[in-house]
């Protein structure tokens, strides 16, 4: 029973978001915003760099990809740092 | 010894550059460039945008959280802020979330009457969904100054003819 309550509020709370003025509730999931930022990073940098704009979705998707795979493994290294040394 | 061939003045697009700032992607529009404006303006716009659907109006904020002694804060300048600003409209966004400052410095503290008469109509943000709408809207700035000084030196097709 509590569980429905619990949804029930959440969704209230959900409908209650006036957008720009509240703050989301996405504090669980923070992590996966980096995602849209890093490809913001890469579509503006890539834009600003290419010639020829076709080319752009492969390489901003390519350079996003890259910085998120870099951030990984600089995350798994400090973590092994931290934690297993 | 002087050459006396001289090498024409690069050009520099000061007002496109301006309108930039004013609007992210205007300012490649203005020199011709419509479809990098466009990619500007949606990226940058798009990150601004969502930064503050994030963290509300109030992860635009010129000034820190105050620091010091109960009774005499020391308030000094939000360093985000200084991203931030490179978009126009965080200016706007700014001075009127001054509006509703409390003022929490000099003695003595406000009284709590005209606390509630402050009382402004968006809630305050904390925590991560702050610190992410702060990153998303100062790292959006940022990618706008990029462009700006891009579209500053930008050579273009519709520029050599003199318009901006």
């Amino acid at each position: 029973m509590s569980i429905y309550l619990a949804l029930a509020l959440s969704w209230a709370g959900a409908l209650a978001y006036r957008p720009f003025l509240d703050p989301l509730n996405l504090d669980r999931p923070w992590l996966v915003l980096s995602v849209p930022m890093v490809l913001a990073v890469a579509v503006v940098y890539k834009a600003i760099k290419l010639e020829d704009l076709s080319h752009l979705p492969r390489h901003a998707l390519g350079m996003a990809a890259q910085v998120l795979i870099l951030m990984a493994v600089a995350a798994g290294l400090l973590w092994a740092l931290t934690e297993l040394m | 010894m002087t050459s006396t061939h001289e090498s024409p003045r690069p050009s520099v697009h000061v007002l496109a550059a301006f309108a930039g700032w004013l609007a992210p992607g205007l300012g490649h529009a203005l020199i011709g460039e419509k479809q990098r404006g466009l990619i500007i303006a949606a990226a940058v716009g798009g990150l601004w945008i969502a930064g503050l659907l994030l963290g509300g109006v109030t992860v635009i904020d010129r000034y820190a959280p105050p620091e010091g002694e109960q009774g005499m804060p020391v308030r000094r300048l939000a360093l985000p802020f200084l991203g931030q600003v490179m978009i126009a409209p965080s200016c706007v966004i700014a001075v009127w979330n001054a509006r509703y400052a409390v003022p929490t410095w000099g003695y003595p503290p406000p009284a709590p009457r005209d606390q509630v008469a402050h009382k402004p109509p968006f809630s305050p943000s904390f925590g991560r969904m702050n610190e992410q709408g702060v990153l998303y809207t100062a790292l959006a700035g940022l990618l706008n100054l990029l462009a700006i000084i891009d579209v500053l030196y930008r050579h273009s097709q519709f520029a050599a003819g003199g318009v901006a």
